[in-house]
């Protein structure tokens, strides 16, 4: 290619096909040398793509360069500046981690052109509709939108036990009731909120309640909450109030920065209410200052970043006996959590390790496989613990013996 | 994996239910599935008018039902808020006069209302129920039923609301405030930028009249998403971009990747550079971190600067402003605020960034603000006091 002097000559030699993706490549092949074209992958947040588009766009803008989109999914500026496009380039790869890669044109246009169907980038920002979220919410069973998790109270040297019942929405089975909807956050959370208001009405009837969680839970109930459906503590005290929750409402880390929090859990631990924290992972540890989180329990997101310093030196400021590591899918997760203290576990692991142990406890353990125990254990719906022969084995999450 | 593989259990000691409510729970169940026979006798004190919980006579009642823990015959489960189970296998008859004398020391109504002798597997029911009423979970979540919607939003009044904005004037609800440097015995208050909002409420009062929109709160964030890019696409047209100054501009996260920010950013003249401030609340950070550390990288990337917005002194703790990475915090004044001097006071000082002129106090609108901030050693301040103040050179 070094050998073909003349830019049209270039063009020439590559069957371009028709439409404006291919035009705006075409038109890049004529101009002088000293250009540049950048190409990255598209990145995968709707915003994260939209800024790399502007950025892109900013580059070509001196030369008229075009930002198209591949079909196999990447990003590409036809032309710029060479210093610009360095600048661009750099930009980009602070922002998103991967550094574009550069083609020096006209002499590199071979790869431009073997990019399948290039097209113009559209950065539209266009929501799903608000309208008919909650009778997209409500048309499902409640049943069918949640999920059974135990909390195994784990520690050397003392018998395991359930800790805690949570009976979490089942965020994968709501998005599909959402449709497109559930791609905006706020539409999501809403939905997320209309079904706890759902699922608080029928846990305060026993025999909705027990139906869900499959007989009377012995151990406090853990429940995902908005703020908005904590109770007023006014109406909440009473002089008969239980020693110990045994309810918690978790609440995310957004919802319990707001005032007050802290004066209403002391307002509702009288009525029987404790107040948790859910979804804390690697970088909301980062970002926050756990120890003033106004809750009792703070509900760990496992991930090996967990292990890493930011994450550590908040942890280490917390009293291990507020943790519990929930989404533990490998044994290091425990081995983890163990050595900082914490004693209480939940996740894909804890959910084989309780299943392993009702079979080796069940009398009908037999015909059944360890994913089908597991599942059973999971569903909130009768239909989805049929087949167990063990219905309180089952309920109970793990084999009852005498204290 | 098999349980054998689990080395990390190893040292955990073998697998036992626990608690006594779930011993219970379990033993009834076992009960019913076999349908074997068994007595159960439950004393709830929690049910005693209050003068027989007090201590010698609830010491009393509790004595009377110690000789069923010693015997072999009977077994006794505690129950939280102080209830007692007791099992036995007919043809026992520790529980019949563990209940006379307890009855003994209560009035028949009383003593009906607080000692039961049951039979398992037919009253099964009522145990576990007696389990649950002394875990008291139904009550507590009795307390929190939520009632109707009432004047909660739906996604129907956004939606509306979204369409109503297309055509406003979102001028009536844009409110203008100097951010001014106010030194102790410095002087008239000396303007550095200007910060714009939307007042929230008249946003509400002219789009969603009557609605509560603290019922809904998801759904009145994603209003704000389409307010915020209305905002933006005013500031971006080139007509008010070369009259500008020094800014500063609340917004969603979102806000800050959506098109009008990536045309006002395109926009924004190269002399003001470093002169606009992009305020994100804590609680939006914490939401969404992954867009927050984003939305930050792609400000500092841009030349502007970011502010956090703490509406209270609770998030500005939660969310210590060197951790969210932000040069800038800005407070609002309120009562909330912990008096000058107090363990919290100091707890906040802590967590504001300590560089000079790195916090703004908002919502001036009496002198007492000002001199809280001065206390804590802040410098900035907006509101209507300030306004009010007429500072040189505006």
């Amino acid at each position: 290619m070094q050998g073909l002097s003349h830019q049209d000559s270039i063009a020439d030699a590559f069957a371009v096909p028709p439409g404006p993706g291919a035009e705006a490549i075409r038109r890049a092949l004529r101009g002088p040398a000293g250009r540049v074209a950048l190409r990255l992958p598209t990145p995968a947040g709707p915003g994260q793509r939209r800024v790399a588009i502007a950025m892109l766009e900013e580059a070509g803008r001196g030369r008229g360069g075009a930002v198209l989109e591949t079909a196999a999914g990447d990003l590409l500026l036809t032309e710029s500046e060479a210093a610009e496009a360095e600048r661009v380039a750099a930009i980009l790869a602070g922002l998103l981690g991967t550094h574009p890669d550069r083609y020096d044109m006209p002499t590199e246009a071979a790869a431009l052109l073997a990019l399948p169907a290039p097209a113009p980038a559209a950065a539209q920002l266009v929501p799903p509709p608000a309208a008919g979220i909650e009778a997209a919410c409500d048309a499902a069973p409640l049943e069918a939108l949640l999920r059974r998790e135990g909390v195994l109270h784990l520690s050397p040297g003392v018998p395991r036990r359930l800790a805690l019942l949570r009976l979490a929405p089942d965020r994968a089975a709501l998005a599909a009731r959402l449709g497109p909807a559930a791609a905006d956050p706020d539409l999501l959370r809403h939905a997320e909120a209309r079904l706890a208001a759902r699922l608080l009405r029928a846990v305060a009837e026993p025999a909705l309640r027990d139906a869900l969680l499959g007989g009377p839970p012995a151990v406090p109930l853990l429940l995902d909450l908005p703020l908005a459906l904590l109770p007023d503590p006014v109406l909440a005290g009473g002089d008969d109030a239980p020693a110990a929750p045994v309810l918690y409402a978790s609440l995310t880390a957004a919802e319990a920065l707001a005032e007050r929090v802290a004066a209403r859990a002391a307002a509702l631990r009288g009525a029987g209410w404790g107040i948790a924290v859910r979804g804390l992972d690697a970088a909301a540890l980062a970002l926050l200052a756990p120890e003033a989180l106004p809750a009792e329990l703070l509900l760990l997101r496992w991930s090996p970043a967990l292990a890493e310093r930011p994450a550590m030196a908040a942890l280490r400021r917390i009293d291990p006996a507020r943790l519990i590591l929930t989404r533990c899918d490998v044994e290091a997760a425990l081995e983890w959590g163990l050595s900082l203290g914490v004693s209480r576990f939940a996740g894909p692991w804890i959910a084989a390790l309780m299943a392993a142990t009702r079979m080796a406890a069940c009398a009908h353990a037999a015909a059944c496989r360890r994913t089908e125990c597991i599942a059973r254990a999971a569903a909130a719906a009768p239909a989805g613990r049929a087949g167990c022969l063990s219905p309180a084995l089952l309920a109970a999450f793990s084999p009852i013996a005498a204290p | 994996m098999t349980l054998g593989e689990l080395s990390v259990l190893g040292a955990l000691g073998p697998p036992v239910g626990g608690g006594a409510a779930v011993a219970l729970a379990g033993a009834v169940r076992e009960a019913v599935a076999a349908g074997v026979e068994r007595r159960v006798l439950l004393f709830q004190p929690a049910r005693l008018s209050p003068a027989r919980r007090r201590a010698p006579q609830a010491a009393m009642l509790r004595d009377a039902w110690e000789g069923l823990r010693r015997s072999s015959r009977t077994r006794v489960f505690d129950l939280p808020r102080g209830a007692l189970v007791a099992l036995e296998a007919p043809p026992g008859h520790h529980l019949a006069e563990a209940r006379e004398t307890l009855a003994a020391m209560l009035d028949p109504a009383e003593a009906g209302h607080a000692v039961a002798l049951l039979r398992l597997p037919e009253e099964a029911a009522a145990v576990l129920a007696a389990v649950e009423d002394a875990l008291g979970l139904t009550a507590a979540v009795r307390a929190a039923v939520p009632g109707p919607p009432g004047r909660a939003p739906d996604g129907e009044a956004i939606a509306a609301a979204e369409r109503a904005l297309a055509a406003a004037d979102l001028g009536a609800f844009l409110r203008r405030r100097r951010v001014c440097r106010l030194m102790p015995g410095g002087g008239a208050p000396e303007p550095l930028w200007e910060d714009l909002r939307l007042s929230l409420s008249d946003v509400r009062d002219a789009l969603l009249p009557g609605r509560d929109l603290g019922a809904g709160p998801a759904l009145w964030r994603r209003l704000r998403r389409t307010l915020d890019r209305r905002l933006l696409a005013g500031l971006a047209r080139t007509e008010e971009t070369r009259a500008r100054g020094p800014l500063s501009v609340a917004l969603v996260v979102e806000a800050v990747t959506a098109p009008e920010f990536l045309r006002l950013d395109a926009l924004w003249p190269a002399a003001l550079r470093g002169a606009l401030t992009v305020a994100i609340a804590p609680e939006d950070a914490a939401a969404d971190t992954e867009g927050f550390a984003f939305a930050r990288a792609f400000l500092a990337a841009r030349g502007h600067r970011l502010m956090l917005d703490a509406a209270g002194p609770a998030a500005a703790r939660a969310v210590p402003a060197s951790r969210a990475g932000a040069a800038l915090l800005r407070l609002r004044w309120s009562e909330a605020l912990p008096p000058l001097g107090s363990p919290a006071a100091e707890a906040l000082r802590a967590a504001l960034p300590a560089a000079p002129e790195a916090v703004v106090l908002a919502g001036v609108d009496r002198p007492a603000a000002i001199a809280w901030g001065w206390e804590m050693g802040i410098t900035l301040f907006q509101g209507r006091l300030i306004e009010s103040r007429r500072p040189a050179g505006w």
